[in-house]
């Protein structure tokens, strides 16, 4: 059920809604104004394509996977409850989608073009690859999905424990747990790059 | 050893929460080099984490903004395309009832209703006898319930026959292959 009579050709009020939280502009949604969710994708859509795009690694799949995220999060504006963040519940519905995005390519088999043989001493070329990408790409290759996700909410959104717990859909307590081993990782990882370098 | 591990899960909660060291942990880290390099190392992580966090996102494609608001209006004409259900007059619930109550007291006289004559050998060769045509003008109602009720009185009478028949097998099956001394043992076999 979407929310009641949304109100197609509403006057303008994108001046108005720039100045409006983001729990705001979901009640005003939740009585049927549509600008003002568009107001909510223009505020949240970078950020959510963003994190569809740690999720999945795939920028087409994210845009795809944002653009349902949106939709769902629209037909279901009644449930959102302003008592709770409205980013916490959206990036929580981007986290499903992506989740059910998973589950169903987990099914197909994937043909993907073959790669150039690299015929260099593969140790140096896992050390020069190692040097060249970034530190949130290291993440992902050395994280379990788990970790990297509760390490891109905490530090790549700025969501607080309990916020990221609230996504994750698990308690504070484990989100702890996460974090401490991902970082402790990382930690011993780039400890260990930098003593190879030198 | 316990104070470092201590102050260790301190730092990961500091961390966690975005707050300073208590004073205790403080006063460790100045006599612990290697908790001090841990805590310097892990502030480190997190600074960095932070601040690649943006170099690392990238620019959605222009064209997604309006795909996603275009599946969002699509979305809400198709709901708003449903037609909301209709209020009720008060005057339904008082037609319903007195149609239930009507339809009780048909239901009763169909069922009260006395049983049909048997069907008679008479009816059942008038049935045979009769053409298509005199078929479709003899058809009333009545005239179907009575020759159906007819047709089925040969059946029951052929399915006797056809057990009688397998009985009287079963009988003579018994007195030429079963042994007189079992059979005599065992009498209900061919009862």
């Amino acid at each position: 059920m979407a929310p009641t009579a949304p109100s197609l050709e509403a006057p303008s009020v994108d001046s108005q809604n720039i100045e409006l939280s983001a729990e705001e502009l979901a009640l005003r949604c939740q009585d049927g104004c549509l600008e003002s969710f568009e107001t909510l994708v223009d505020q949240f859509e970078q950020r959510i394509v963003n994190f569809l795009n740690k999720m999945v690694r795939s920028r087409q799949d994210a845009e795809d996977l944002a653009q349902d995220t949106f939709v769902k999060a629209y037909k279901n504006i009644h449930r959102f409850d302003p008592k709770y963040k409205f980013t916490t519940w959206l990036f929580t519905i981007a986290k499903r989608t992506a989740m059910n995005h998973y589950r169903a390519a987990k099914s197909t088999v994937e043909l993907t073009p073959e790669k150039e043989i690299d015929e260099r001493d593969p140790s140096v070329a896992l050390e020069e690859k190692d040097q060249a990408e970034g530190l949130w790409e290291k993440a992902k290759r050395l994280l379990k999905p788990n970790q990297y996700n509760a390490l891109w909410l905490r530090y790549g959104e700025g969501f607080s424990i309990g916020e990221t717990a609230k996504v994750m859909e698990t308690n504070e307590l484990r989100v702890r747990v996460l974090l401490h081993r991902a970082r402790n990782k990382m930690a011993q990882h780039l400890t260990k790059q930098q003593g190879s370098q030198s | 050893m316990i104070t470092c591990w201590l102050t260790r899960r301190e730092i990961s909660r500091c961390l966690d929460d975005d707050r300073p060291l208590a004073p205790n942990s403080e006063r460790h880290l100045q006599s612990c080099a290697a908790c001090a390099q841990h805590y310097a190392e892990q502030r480190q992580l997190v600074g960095q984490l932070s601040q690649q966090a943006g170099h690392d996102q990238f620019e959605p494609s222009p064209f997604l903004r309006g795909r996603i608001v275009a599946a969002v209006r699509q979305a809400a004409e198709v709901d708003t395309a449903i037609p909301a259900p209709m209020p009720r007059p008060s005057w339904i619930g008082g037609l319903g009832l007195s149609l239930g109550a009507a339809a009780a007291i048909v239901i009763g006289i169909v069922v009260n209703r006395p049983a049909p004559p048997p069907a008679s050998a008479e009816l059942i060769s008038k049935v045979i006898q009769l053409s298509g045509d005199q078929v479709i003008e003899e058809t009333t109602g009545q005239s179907i319930e009575a020759w159906s009720v007819a047709l089925n009185e040969p059946l029951e009478s052929e399915l006797q026959f056809v057990m009688n028949d397998a009985r009287s097998a079963i009988d003579s099956l018994a007195e030429n292959f079963i042994p007189k001394s079992l059979l005599a043992a065992n009498t209900s076999i061919t009862q």
